[in-house]
């Protein structure tokens, strides 16, 4: 017992492994909640786009402010939410299909974004920062920014829940309850890209849209009402997350692949264990519920 | 039965004018019209089926007439206002346009039709949850209102999604293929539901490939086929030479469809 105590507090006594597990478990818990709606909309492919998009501009910023890692977060904010108008705006206006314009834009921006880095010096080491995160450079600066704006998602998700339930559900009805659709479409894209910005540093560009499908998809397969999906999407991702880095701690494993690993692993058990065994024992328990109510 | 309606409605209505006026509606998808100079009334209360050939612009038509989709040319007006800002018509979607494996129960798909009532930054509360259990009620699925919707018959399905467009307080409903895909047992359950509609002054257009079920069980038909080729009581309607003029050569083939779709 004492062991197991010590395996998971040992690494508490480096102050950078607070800030990581803190920042992973963040990362983990509003990846989840936004990612809900991605799964659920079927944007996988424009929540992946959208990270990669990210990359020139945080590049920009590399090369402007040099080491100062905070002003990373900003220029990579401003690059997601215009990346995330442009693409809902463009996909509207063209001929073309969503898929191909998110294509386009997607491998365009992700190009320039390694074209800038490879123009620095330390390139190799610092693109695989960008690509695969590092969140153990976490500091306590980038932790208060993650925190005040993956509050401000889980808010803005929790306030606008009954427009973006009818927004994923059902777009005509919300055209006829004369809801401002477009709007709440652009609100949701912006969401999506901030919990990307927020996670950049963490699971970097490349493995993002792990963090928001896995543990959503996992959930899904689990639950039968929104509410209980991100619920249980957030203590997935949430956990996954520390677990995750605790697994990269003991066997030194790149941290942002070692986190996907295990959301990947949780959701291939639950896959595998869920359908036939799981979900019919939840109904089950469900229905006697609802029997012992009424009598 | 819950007050008729809760919260204001956001347009005032002229109760003297119809509950639906075309007046020479087109509508163009690029080059190509869609809708061609459409120009009708409806009565409050009546039930209407439009009929024509696939792609004939049955659902352009509704969405048209619900605010969707704006009309190139000509005049729409709900209650003698335009649609753009009524709450008051509801579009029941085809039933192959749900998404039912989505993670809600038929509650939560019921309470979606108080979205537009209850505005932004509000949750709903005891009114309409009472509501939402009266019209389940209405359409006779009180016993399913915790049940998740893959779990539905397709009759069960069609009867919620009515029962949402009843908690949106819908004056005029538009059902997009209601019965298509229902065994016969199921389609009459439908049918009776319009009953009930009829009984609180809703008025509702069916857009339906079934002749024969339009003929029998609507106050009157609309010919549709991207221009009104007949709109009246089905006998004046459904004469061979109209028939033949909306459905072009593709008359006798049409009974060979309808029995595929009703298999």
């Amino acid at each position: 017992m004492t062991d197991v105590l010590d395996w998971i507090l040992a690494p508490l006594s480096y102050s950078f492994m607070v800030r990581g597990l803190l920042a992973a478990f963040m990362v983990g818990t509003v990846c989840a909640v936004v990612g809900s709606y991605v799964v659920l909309r079927g944007m996988a492919f424009f929540g992946d786009a959208l990270a990669h998009s990210l990359l020139p501009g945080v590049a920009v910023g590399y090369l402007v402010s040099g080491a100062a890692r905070g002003a990373l977060f900003w220029w990579g904010l401003l690059t997601g939410i215009g990346t995330a108008l442009g693409i809902g705006a463009i996909s509207k206006g063209a001929k073309l299909k969503e898929d191909t314009v998110i294509g386009i834009v997607f491998a365009g921006m992700f190009a320039l974004g390694v074209a800038l880095i490879s123009t620095a010096r330390s390139y190799a080491v610092d693109l695989a920062h960008f690509l695969f995160g590092n969140v153990l450079g976490v500091s306590s600066g980038d932790l208060w920014l993650m925190a005040l704006f993956g509050g401000l998602i889980l808010l803005l998700i929790f306030a606008f829940y009954k427009e973006f339930l009818v927004l994923s559900f059902d777009a005509t009805l919300g055209y006829t309850l004369r809801l401002p659709m477009r709007l709440l479409n652009y609100l949701m894209l912006v969401l999506i890209a901030v919990a990307v910005v927020v996670s950049l540093q963490t699971v970097g560009v490349a493995l993002m849209v792990a963090m928001l499908v896995t543990p959503a998809a996992t959930a899904s397969l689990l639950t039968r009402r929104l509410p209980a999906m991100m619920a249980l999407a957030a203590l997935i991702g949430g956990s996954c997350g520390a677990v995750g880095l605790y697994l990269s701690y003991y066997f030194s494993l790149a941290s942002g692949a070692s986190i996907v690993l295990v959301c990947t692993g949780v959701f291939l058990l639950v896959l595998l264990f869920a359908p036939r065994r799981i979900r019919p024992w939840l109904q089950s328990l469900r229905r006697s519920g609802y029997k012992g109510e009424r009598s | 039965m819950a007050p008729k309606h809760l919260h204001p409605k956001n347009v005032p209505h002229d109760v003297n004018a119809p509950i639906l006026k075309l007046a020479e509606v087109c509508l163009n998808y690029d080059a190509n019209a869609a809708l061609e100079g459409l120009s009708f009334q409806l009565k409050t209360g009546e039930r209407v089926a439009v009929v024509g050939p696939n792609g004939a612009g049955k659902s352009t038509l509704f969405q048209v007439i619900a605010g969707i989709l704006p009309p190139s040319r000509g005049d729409i007006h709900i209650y003698g206002h335009r649609p753009g800002r009524h709450l008051c018509i509801a579009y029941v979607p085809q039933r192959t346009q749900v998404d039912w494996t989505f993670p809600v129960n038929v509650t939560d798909v019921v309470m979606m039709g108080r979205v537009g009532k209850l505005g932004l930054l509000r949750y709903p509360g005891r009114v309409d949850w009472d509501f939402v259990r009266s019209c389940l009620e209405a359409l006779s699925i009180a016993d399913l209102a915790k049940r998740q919707i893959a779990q539905l018959s397709g009759g069960q399905q069609q009867r919620m999604m009515i029962a949402r467009a009843l908690a949106q307080e819908a004056e005029l409903m538009l059902m997009d293929e209601p019965l298509t895909g229902l065994d016969v047992r199921s389609q009459g359950d439908i049918l009776d539901v319009m009953d009930v509609l009829r009984g609180r002054g809703v008025t509702v257009m069916v857009a339906t490939h079934d002749l024969d079920l339009a003929a029998r069980r609507f106050d009157r038909v609309m010919l549709l086929n991207r221009r009104v080729f007949g709109f009246g009581p089905p006998e004046e309607v459904f004469t061979q030479a109209r028939l033949a003029a909306a459905y072009g050569g593709s008359l006798e083939r049409l009974g060979r469809q309808d029995d595929k779709e009703r298999s």
